[in-house]
């Protein structure tokens, strides 16, 4: 039951959010790719043991996406999303 | 009922989305609200009408439901500027007003925020989790009120009633 | 009522309140304060249970969680099942059985088990599972197994709650150290929460006699439990186990005892700023033939037991250890008038002051108990010396023996804390801590008490949450004690014949973990699964120390290096109830309605859960009717005159800003900007790896101000989805998007008679299809209601949705039935509206769409924008189609025989062969208009196989059809644009 931290709200309940996801590549421009680089940005994703960057959606309470940093093996956040300007 | 609380089911209020940036918004309403909240989850009080700061740029104002056509007319949601939104959304939520000593009781069932009095202020209003549903919540009175998207309003009634049953 | 095996006085029972209860349909009495294992022994009742594996006769073993053996199944109104008789407070009316046991505990069918013993080793569940079939033993396996019944009946009265707390200070354990955390917490204002699983605080300090201050511990427990009482910023929970330690200090806790008794149990999840761990420690057993027989118990239990329940469990007694403890013990049992008759220590030597313990007592260094007699009860020991190996028969009723103790790190592994092995206690103790917790007292490893009070007074001064930080100013002076231990985790059992347990629960002994070994594995995970030792619900509480050492002692090895098996929770049983609290019966899974629900019900619906937790009317049955009349009555209806149907479940956004038309035309495969105001466009929006994921209606309200619907189901995605590539994909985009999906309630009148009921209704918008063409909105009123009309059709008919807000949706929805009536208008449910979809090969997701087609295989084509550079899906989407693959395409089935219906799903294969497919059939109906049978079907090379015949193969007959085009009405489409 992981404690997020939303840069709007601050911490908030796992229960509160929808994940996204791990961060991988940007989207390319599929014009410009290759079948295997498209194909690659759509299938390879990151899964490490350890950190990973990973999107959250604060689906019942902002409707933020962010980003956070999250240890996959002892779950702890390593790093917050900026605070909002 | 096992708990000492009054529940009332306030069904209409009016209710406007407003998603803008902070300057644009108070210039746009300054002739009708006199302060914007800017603190993340919080929201002004001003006459009967509440003003909540509930997401990054997004403002929810809540009035009572029969000022609903002059406020129409006074924020013009379908004509303010192309960089605003206003939304009449009164009918999306419907509204729950729990009172009395254990209040804060029923809260803690319903809801995973931290509702201690100095983390959730008497100024706090923000969107999170009421019975797993997404959920709108503020201190009220000597209370707490709630609004729910109004299909699942009977859903949470009987909630309500489970929790409260003897 | 004078109880067998009861003191005259002294425990912590109240003697004024007498209470009675049944066991095995016999009537016994205890006392309020006794747990149902203390009114067990007190009345003289040793055989409670038997062995899960061998059903031998087992009695109490401990006084508390850590108790092997003694569950019962409780009935009655307070019907449960597995319950621990150490750890069930005793009530007035309780009653309990025995289970595992048939026809009864004292004589067990169940028993002749042990004479096959050879044959069920350890792994012989897992070997059934290799050779020859699982299934052979299945059923066999499936009656011997399990423990208790389930109740058949929910609790007649009360209900399981659940809540979320959040503290500064998270407390578990109410024993000296936990007590003295919580009075350093508690006076710096903290909000402090104290958890204990016992039936009152004091931990240890409520069975030995130890003395605080020159006082009775139990005074200065009491003292300070009258402290933290007045306190408001104190929650004391007592009955209540914290049972799982989860991310980010999580701890859920269950509170079994609840003031208020409509309140079954309480479960709480708590989220705490600090937590400190004092759970204590358990003792563990040792090892050696027979250690499970009636009467062989752990010593600190039976002290516990006359000490605290004021209990005398033996007459003659003899006592086995290799550590200091039991030596402590020895003048209570004696004040209670027990025949200590002699203490048989493995070690060699033995510090003075702890023999001063024992005087008059016999005490046999260096010798070990080789093995029990008595099967159903103890009736002698027989001790052997280490030395010359000489064997002593000593006859006695109990024997009590403790083989050291284990601190509880249960939690603080929960929480990923690493653990580490401590020669000083023989024992593992906490190492790391991952999380903010701290590990105080026993279960940190350290036993007296003296040394408990100084640790937590340091560990903690200077802790603060964000209030002043702790401080203790005083002095707790105790009685003095000392504590070693030498290892000893089993006797010599090579040649040994009898059973030696180590693990009680399952009947694991010393046999099966060398089976384990000797067949290679010996990873202490490994040895566990294959013994199936510490898997039992004591979850190796006593026994899985001695396990992890003997499989060092086997290897040569340290047990650092042998490493303990992952901590899991439930730390102790946890009943479903309290897990789920509330949610049970109408709200165990969402549900949604619009205003017509009650309408719907008062007409005969029959309601279905659609899409994202809707109740929606599959149909309205008429007396008499059989499910097919009733759904072609409503298809005639809105096939010949007009029929109505609420859309509000529809999901509904507005998006405002000034790139909206370029958002659109990314999500959507058709071009949407170029869209003028008051005009709309059906969609397609498909995901990346090209998939179909929603369609819907895109209309255009001014330059700047948009609507989008989307199918009911996917609402929440689609949402989802939006925000999501605004957010990283377009952060420089302006579109704001608001969902009013509940803003907008719609009735959706359709059939060749729709704009006259409209005209009748009563509209200030000139309806006449010059001005008011399809695919786009008015605004204005509706049987003077304020409406937005949007002329969509999804039934193929002409169709006006008429959009209100919900507050008016039911008093719209009313007058179309009325004023409707003259045409013959009726409410149409979702197994007609499927009906008109199919008839004119409309998209519905989860039946033609089922993850593997694209637009082009749906005869879609025209919505896949050629003049687009980029929209999500596209590149995929053309990917796929350039691999050559042949593709199954959406076509129209008409059985050759029309009275033949073909079920949805099944297989077409070549000429009906019994050979791979080539497609299947999505959806067959029975069409009104056709008088026929019609179905649709994804078939490979479809488009091209128009008026070929294709073969649908059934388990007894093949159904023959005519391929066609996928629509059976209309084709041109020229009704809805009428």
């Amino acid at each position: 039951m992981l404690l997020i931290h939303c840069p709007f709200c601050k911490n908030r309940n796992e229960t509160e959010f929808v994940y996204g996801g791990p961060v991988g590549a940007n989207r390319p421009d599929p014009n410009l790719v290759s079948d295997e680089e498209w194909v690659d940005y759509l299938t390879m994703v990151p899964n490490p043991m350890g950190p990973v960057y990973e999107r959250w959606w604060h689906a019942r309470g902002c409707d933020k996406w962010f980003i956070i940093c999250r240890d996959t093996v002892t779950h702890e956040i390593l790093e917050n999303p900026s605070e909002e300007p | 009922m096992i708990y000492d609380v009054k529940i009332q089911r306030k069904f209409l209020n009016a209710l406007f989305d407003i998603k803008g940036s902070i300057r644009e918004v108070k210039s746009y309403l300054k002739e009708y609200i006199n302060s914007l909240p800017v603190e993340p989850n919080s929201y002004i009080a001003q006459g009967n009408w509440k003003i909540l700061y509930v997401g990054p740029n997004h403002w929810i104002l809540v009035a009572p439901i029969d000022e609903e056509e002059e406020l129409i007319s006074s924020l013009r949601p379908h004509d303010c500027p192309a960089s605003m939104s206003i939304v009449l959304i009164s009918d999306t939520l419907t509204f729950f007003y729990i009172e009395g000593p254990d209040a804060f009781d029923i809260l803690s069932i319903a809801s995973p925020l931290n509702l201690n009095i100095d983390v959730f202020t008497p100024n706090t209003a923000t969107f999170s989790e009421i019975f797993g549903l997404k959920a709108l919540t503020f201190r009220c009175g000597e209370g707490f009120q709630f609004a729910v998207d109004q299909s699942f309003g009977d859903m949470v009634s009987n909630y309500l009633d489970l929790t409260l049953a003897n | 009522m004078k109880n067998l095996n009861r003191l005259e006085s002294g425990g912590r029972i109240d003697r004024s309140k007498s209470l009675s209860f049944s066991f095995n349909g016999k009537l016994y009495y205890g006392y309020e304060g006794d747990t149902l294992a203390s009114a067990m022994l007190a009345n003289g009742l040793h055989v409670i249970a038997r062995s899960f594996k061998y059903h031998r006769p087992r009695g109490i073993i401990g006084s508390g969680v850590e108790d092997p053996t003694s569950l019962i199944e409780l009935l009655g109104e307070e019907a449960s099942g597995n319950n621990l008789c150490t750890n069930v407070k005793l009530k007035e009316g309780l009653k309990a059985k025995s289970i595992n046991c048939w026809p009864s505990v004292d004589f067990d069918v169940g028993a002749v088990v042990q004479y096959f013993a050879k044959f069920i080793p350890a792994g012989f569940y897992y070997k059934t599972f290799k050779w020859p079939t699982w299934h052979l033993f299945e059923p066999f396996i499936r009656i011997a197994a399990g423990l208790a019944s389930a109740p058949k009946e929910p609790p007649k009265k009360g209900h399981f709650e659940s809540r979320n707390a959040h503290t500064d200070f998270l407390i578990i354990g109410a024993g000296p150290a936990g007590l003295l955390a919580t009075l350093m917490a508690a006076r710096s204002g903290a909000k402090v929460f104290l958890v204990d699983q016992n039936t009152e605080a004091g931990g240890s300090l409520l069975s030995l006699n130890l003395n605080i201050n020159q006082k009775p511990a139990m005074a200065w427990v009491e003292s300070t439990l009258k402290e933290i009482a007045n306190m408001s910023n104190v929650t004391h929970l007592q009955n209540s186990t914290a049972w799982a330690y989860r991310e980010h200090n999580l701890v859920i806790v269950n509170e079994r005892e609840v003031e208020n008794v409509s309140i079954i149990e309480r479960s709480w999840r708590v989220r705490a700023k600090n937590i400190i761990i004092a759970t204590g420690a358990i003792e563990r057993s040792l090892v050696f033939p027979n250690n499970d027989r009636p009467g062989v118990m752990l010593a600190s239990a039976v002290l516990t037991f006359v000490n605290r329940y004021s209990v005398k469990p033996s007459d003659n007694m003899v006592l086995f250890t290799n550590n200091d403890s039991v030596y402590s013990y020895i003048e209570d049992l004696k004040t209670a008038g027990i025949n200590v008759l002699a203490i048989v220590d493995s070690r060699k030597h033995i510090a003075s002051t702890v023999l001063a313990n024992a005087q008059n007592v016999r005490v046999i260094l260096n010798s070990i108990i080789r093995n029990v007699n008595g099967y159903k009860k103890v009736n002698s020991v027989v001790v052997q010396s280490l030395v010359d190996k000489e064997l002593e028969t000593i006859s006695c009723d109990l024997l009590a023996h403790s083989g050291g103790w284990n601190p509880m790190v249960h939690l603080h592994s929960q929480s990923r804390g690493t653990v580490k092995f401590n020669d000083r206690i023989a024992s593992f103790v906490p190492d790391q801590s991952i999380q903010n917790s701290i590990s105080i007292g026993a279960c940190n490893g350290t036993f007296t008490l003296n040394e408990i009070f100084n640790e937590t007074k340091s560990l903690l001064c200077g802790v603060s949450a964000h209030s002043k930080p702790l401080v203790y100013e005083g002095k707790l002076e105790c009685s003095k004690q000392s504590y070693s231990i030498e290892a000893l985790w089993s006797i010599d059992l090579s040649k040994e014949k009898n059973k030696a347990f180590f693990d009680i629960q399952n009947d694991v002994t010393h046999d099966d973990i060398q089976l384990a070994l000797t067949e290679g594995y010996s990873n202490i995970e490994h040895v566990k699964r294959y013994t199936t030792g510490g898997m039992g619900f004591d979850q190796g509480k006593t026994g899985n120390v001695n396990i992890i050492g003997m499989v060092a002692k086997e290897q040569g090895i340290g047990l650092d290096d042998v490493g303990t098996t992952t901590f899991r929770s439930p730390f102790v049983p946890v009943s479903f109830g309290s897990i789920s609290g509330v949610r049970e019966g109408s709200v165990v899974l969402p549900f949604r309605h619009t205003p017509i629900t009650k309408w719907n019900l008062e007409n005969g619906a029959f309601m279905y859960e659609a899409g994202a937790r809707w109740r929606r009317p599959g149909y309205f049955p008429i007396e008499g009717e059989s499910f097919q009349e009733t759904v072609n009555r409503e298809c005639h209806a809105v096939r010949t005159s007009v029929g109505v149907y609420d859309g509000s479940p529809l999901g509904k956004f507005e998006l405002k800003g000034e790139n909206v038309g370029e958002f659109l035309d990314l999500i959507y495969t058709n071009i949407i900007s170029s869209l003028e105001p008051g005009n709309g466009r059906y969609g397609l929006m498909l995901t990346d790896d090209g998939l179909i994921f929603d369609d819907g209606v895109a209309f255009r309200i001014d330059k700047h101000r948009w609507f989008i619907s989307t199918s009911s189901g996917h609402s929440d995605a689609v949402y989802q989805h939006m925000l999501k590539i605004l957010a990283f994909d377009h952060p420089e985009w302006d579109v704001k998007i608001t969902n009013i999906t509940n803003q907008w309630n719609n009735a959706t009148i359709c059939g060749p008679l729709a704009r006259k009921l409209l005209k009748k209704l009563g509209t200030d918008i000139d309806c006449d299809n010059g001005s008011f063409p399809f695919m786009t909105f008015r605004e204005g009123h509706i049987a003077d209601i304020p409406a937005r009309i949007i002329r969509v059709s999804f039934t193929g008919e002409l169709s006006f949705e008429i959009n209100v807000s919900p507050r008016n949706m039911l008093a719209l929805w009313e007058r179309i039935i009325e004023d409707g009536a003259e045409f013959g208008i009726l409410p149409v449910g979702s197994e007609a509206s499927h009906v008109l979809r199919v008839e004119k090969g409309f998209l519905s997701l989860g039946h033609e769409v089922d993850g593997t087609v694209d637009p082009y295989d749906l005869g879609m084509a025209w919505l896949m924008s050629k003049k687009k550079i980029d929209y999500i899906g596209k590149r995929s989407v053309h990917l796929r189609r350039s691999l050559g693959r042949s593709r199954r395409e959406l076509v129209g089935l008409l059985p050759n025989n029309p009275n033949d219906a073909i079920p949805e799903g099944a297989p077409i294969t070549p000429d009906g062969k019994k050979v791979a497919t080539e497609g299947f059939t999505t959806a067959c109906v029975w069409s009104v208009v056709n008088e026929r049978w019609v179905g649709l079907a994804l078939l490979e090379n479809g488009h091209i196989r128009h008026g070929e015949e294709a073969c649908v193969r059934m388990k007894d007959k093949i159904i023959r059809a005519k391929i066609t085009k996928p629509v059976f009405h209309d084709s041109d489409g020229i009704l809805l644009r009428s």
